[in-house]
């Protein structure tokens, strides 16, 4: 007989599931990162369970939208450090997300490619297992000459290229930024190699579903945008691997997924995907337009749920079949509050919205001027949780992906959609690079812009700030320094030493704390014992970091706690972006 | 979302948790294990491994997944469903019990009954067959009954008060087949037949019935049961992106109806109306200004009357809107509208909004002076597509009256 258990059981399993994967975050902790174990910080996220017994299940997308509509409910604070980030508040590697740019050096080759596998669907006579009548888009589930299994959508007859360019678009900017995304093509139709398998169906709106036949295929795309060359212009977006279990909620966390430990308003992916969302103008990023699968494990211990975005047409200018709307990117569905002014004042005042200079063609849609763009005033049609939840170091942490995109990449991505207009081509370059460059230099003063942190082995600490590296101005160079010993065991930190500069002595670690002259207190620094059970040698130091003199951070601070395995190398083992 | 008491269960586990953390990872993995992260984490996914369990659905997500939409749209039922809706003008809100059944891509049997707030009953059966030549070409057919037992009478013209009420039961059925052809998107004409045969009854309700009140000579219709045969042409145009919600475009229908009484007792007449709206957006669709118009004029031969049951009307949810329905009848109608629509919400906009109708026993008294006005405030809810429901109140000579509308009002 099957157990059913309440919404609540699940919640108070999933705080305290969450709880016990704290370590994980060191998130909670106002004060000291923590104990230091000697895998730390963890580069992949361990997935551990086999989770094979996930069953499929369909988020409605109208009851996805009341949901958030809603506030998508969550009981989980608001200003609660994210749960999944490692201890050097970095997202680890997951079934979520892969670390891609800004991680490593990164080619417009590789942006323009994004998660391709394949040069889109094999010539030859594509069979229509399916109709599509779900979405606002027309189009097929087919399967090719070589037996891959693709989603065919249209563009409009009234934008030619439009939704497809922002479907491909987007894919590429959100898998380089490191989301799992499908794969996309901008293909060429021809309806002569379209056929229509037998046993293929189509529920015609408000109708039976019923077995399609040939003729329906120039029913579906009677609103095709036709290319001149008896083709049609559409989007290829290959079938994801593995067996689809429905999409996922932005708040609580999966009850069948064993793996699925953080409450995904807490997880730092999620929260910062408002911030690439608004990059990309994606407002319709919901539960609907996700979907996991499950893909055998790496490990071949059974099956692991992966996490994807899917659904980009409605990004950029984009509407799918239309413009996109003024409002859209300004407001959510239901305002709340906000309404209230609104209702007895004839529609005054006038939103900016409505009277604001536009980017608008065919070939794009319509975007907003970017001095109309504010990354915190952006809105998606509808939130959820974890934007709710997005805080500074999660905004500071998006920035400095974003700063990584410099305009080859953007231009690579661009590319990718094969949009026929030059000048649309053009706007659309300068807008996404203005619009990047609109969210780097709002939201990289919201931590200390510490884009690498090394101390050397003679003790020199060595700081990359994040506006040297993306050109911006920066700031005094003065840094504050407070110097710690560490007890990688416990996280206690003993005070050794204070010193104040831009270089030189204010930045060496003091002489006290150097292993070869004194054992730095707390104990022999000899941190949690090896799995083996054999006695660590690591010795720990910990140093506080502030720019006294640049107002843009004031009450900014960080800490960085480094690891010496005895050989003289220090490692960055903890860093924490914090305000006093 | 649906809340329930925490289970002992989850409460213990709340507790061990409250203990300490510590024991709780304790319990899950060998001791050696938690001695790095990964191992804590792998603990973690153990301790939730045991008590994993299916996703529930609630009350909403149940509901609202059985709906089918498609871009915004909302696909109608299959099946039994819930009908609300109205069975006859000044019968209020009505429900029952609805059954849709689809044929073909486009063609559908739909059969409802209803039972008014008011007392008011109907049964309604309607074909729609599937529409042919590119769907360019669509045929319905209707038959119903209707028990309307306090259809209200407040004399003619345009002077009659609100006191002067008297009602009349009526009981039509209608057998009705249209064919409309839609040659161009925006353009359609058509036209088509309808049988009426209506049985007339004393009024019901606490106003005096209209038997009471006036004669046969003074009101033509009064006693008698015509039985009607309506032939009708019908062209229309429509340049809205979408008929159900719409902030720009104009609407044009002209619809010309030729009654012939079968039993031959006089009741000969024609009818025909026009209606036109221009929503004129302004400032980027911020703002629109949406007008409108309806005339609607009768014609009779000599010897023969239009029966003052069915003679042009205004007042009710859509014209004059401070007023009853069927409060204004006379021989022709005119009535013009103004609203200002402003959005508050993607799913919300406000509208001010003057209307100003006079009915008339002459065509030649059918003129701008002399209106009876209303005016109000009213709230729209909606999807991109789709008007949901108005919730208006409108002020006139007759006082304050709130409308509770069901789509648009054009």
């Amino acid at each position: 007989m099957s157990r059913v258990t309440s919404p609540w059981r699940s919640r108070w399993f999933v705080v305290a599931v969450a709880a016990a994967a704290l370590p994980l975050a060191l998130a909670a902790r106002p004060v000291a990162i923590g104990p230091i174990f000697p895998d730390d910080p963890l580069t992949r996220e361990p997935e551990t369970r086999d989770a094979s017994g996930v069953a499929a299940r369909e988020i409605p997308d109208l009851y996805d939208r009341v949901r958030h509509m809603m506030g998508d409910r969550s009981d989980e604070p608001l200003d609660q450090r994210a749960l999944n980030v490692n201890t050097i508040d970095e997202v680890p590697d997951s079934s979520w997300f892969t670390n891609r740019i800004g991680t490593r050096p990164f080619t417009a080759d590789e942006v323009r490619r994004g998660p391709n596998r394949s040069d889109g669907p094999a010539p030859g006579l594509w069979v229509i297992v399916s109709g599509k009548d779900e979405g606002a888009t027309a189009g097929f589930e087919i399967v090719d000459a070589a037996g891959g299994r693709w989603l065919l959508k249209f563009d409009g007859r009234e934008h030619p290229g439009m939704a497809s360019s922002a479907e491909v678009i987007s894919t590429k900017l959100l898998w380089a930024l490191g989301y799992n995304v499908p794969e996309n093509h901008v293909v060429a139709v021809r309806p002569e190699l379209l056929h229509v398998a037998p046993k293929a169906m189509l529920q015609p709106f408000g109708a039976r579903t019923r077995y399609m036949r040939q003729p329906d295929i120039a029913e579906i795309m009677r609103d095709a945008s036709p290319n001149g060359d008896g083709t049609y212009r559409a989007v290829a977006s290959r079938q994801l691997p593995g067996r689809p279990v429905g999409g996922f909620h932005f708040a609580g966390t999966r009850p069948d997924d064993p793996n699925d430990i953080v409450p995904h308003e807490h997880r730092r992916e999620l929260r910062a995907l408002r911030v690439f969302s608004a990059w990309i103008n994606h407002t319709e990023i919901r539960a609907s337009n996700t979907l996991d699968t499950l893909v055998p494990a790496d490990s071949g211990d059974g099956l692991r749920v992966r996490h994807h975005l899917l659904d980009f047409g409605s990004t950029l200018g984009s509407w799918t079949f239309k413009s996109r709307p003024r409002w859209s990117g300004f407001e959510t569905v239901w305002e709340g509050d906000g309404m209230l002014g609104r209702l007895f004042l004839l529609g005054l005042p006038v939103p900016r919205y409505a009277v604001m200079p536009v980017t608008e063609s065919p070939e794009i849609g319509r975007l907003p001027d970017v001095n109309e763009f504010h990354p915190d005033t952006w809105r998606p049609r509808v939130t959820n949780a974890a934007f709710a939840r997005l805080r500074d170091d999660d905004r500071f942490w998006a920035a400095r992906r974003l700063a990584a995109f410099d305009d080859t990449l953007i231009e690579a991505a661009v590319d990718a959609a094969r949009i026929e207009s030059p000048a649309a081509r053009a706007a659309l370059l300068r807008l996404l690079a203005a619009r990047r460059d609109r969210i780097v230099d709002d939201y990289v003063t919201k931590a200390l812009p510490l884009a690498t942190l090394s101390l050397s082995t003679d003790g020199k600490l060595r700081i990359d700030d994040l506006p040297a590296v993306t050109g911006a101005p920066s700031g005094p160079g003065t840094w504050r320094v407070e110097w710690f010993a560490y007890d990688p065991t416990s996280g206690a930190m003993t005070p050794v030493a204070k010193t104040e500069g831009a270089a030189g002595d204010a930045l060496t670690m003091p002489r006290a704390l150097r292993g070869d002259t004194v054992s730095p207190p707390g104990g022999a620094l000899g941190g949690a014992a090896s799995a083996a059970g054999a006695p660590a040698t690591r010795r720990c130091v910990a140093a506080t970091l502030e720019r006294p003199d640049d107002p843009a951070r004031a009450g900014q601070s960080a800490l960085a706690v480094f690891c010496s395995s005895g050989e003289g190398e220090w490692r960055l083992v903890g860093l924490e972006r914090r305000r006093l | 979302m649906p809340t329930v008491p925490c289970s002992n269960r989850a409460r213990s586990f709340a507790a061990a948790l409250g203990a300490g953390l510590v024991a709780l990872l304790t319990a899950a993995v060998p001791a050696h294990a938690q001695d790095t992260r990964a191992a804590q984490i792998a603990g973690a996914q153990a301790q939730k491994a045991a008590t994993v369990e299916p996703p529930r659905r609630g009350w909403l997500e149940k509901t609202l997944g059985g709906l089918r939409e498609r871009g915004d749209r909302i696909a109608p039922p299959i099946g039994f469903f819930p009908w609300f809706g109205s069975v006859y003008s000044g019968g209020a809100i009505a429900a029952g019990p609805g059954l849709r059944i689809p044929f073909g891509d486009t063609g559908e049997i739909k059969a409802y009954a209803g039972w008014s707030v008011r007392n008011y009953k109907a049964v309604t059966g309607e074909v729609t067959f599937p529409a042919v030549w590119r769907g360019r070409v669509q045929v319905t057919t209707r038959g119903r009954w209707v028990d309307a037992p306090t259809v209200p009478f407040y004399g003619l013209g345009n002077d009659s008060n609100d006191s002067d009420r008297t009602n009349l039961g009526l009981r039509p059925i209608e057998a009705m087949a249209d064919v409309v052809v839609r040659p161009l998107p925006w353009l359609s004409v058509g036209g088509g037949a309808d049988f009426l045969k209506f049985d007339t009854r004393r009024g019901g309700g606490s106003e005096p019935s209209v038997d009471e009140v006036y004669s046969p000579s003074a009101l033509p219709g009064l006693g008698a049961d015509p039985t009607l045969l309506r032939s009708f042409v019908h062209v229309g145009i429509d340049t809205r992106p979408d008929p159900g919600y719409a902030r720009r475009g104009s609407v044009l229908r002209i619809e010309a109806s030729q009654f012939t009484d079968l039993d031959s007792e006089g009741y000969d007449f024609r009818s025909y109306q026009i209606k036109a709206a221009q929503l004129v957006p302004v400032l980027n669709e911020h703002w629109v200004l949406a007008l409108r118009g309806h005339l609607w004029t009768t014609d009779t031969r000599d010897g023969h009357a239009v029966p003052f049951f069915l003679l042009p009307y205004l007042g009710g949810s859509d014209e004059l809107r401070s007023f009853s329905t069927l409060r204004f009848r006379d021989n022709h109608a005119l009535f013009l509208s103004a609203e200002w629509r402003w959005p508050v919400t993607e799913m919300m906009d406000m509208a001010v909004f003057v209307d100003a109708g006079k009915v008339a026993a002459t065509r030649g008294d059918l003129t701008l002076t002399g209106l009876t006005t209303s005016w109000g405030l009213g709230a729209t809810f909606h999807t991109l597509r789709h008007t949901l429901v108005r919730l208006e109140a409108a002020h006139g000579r007759d006082g304050f009256r709130f409308v509770f509308g069901v789509g648009p009002t054009f």
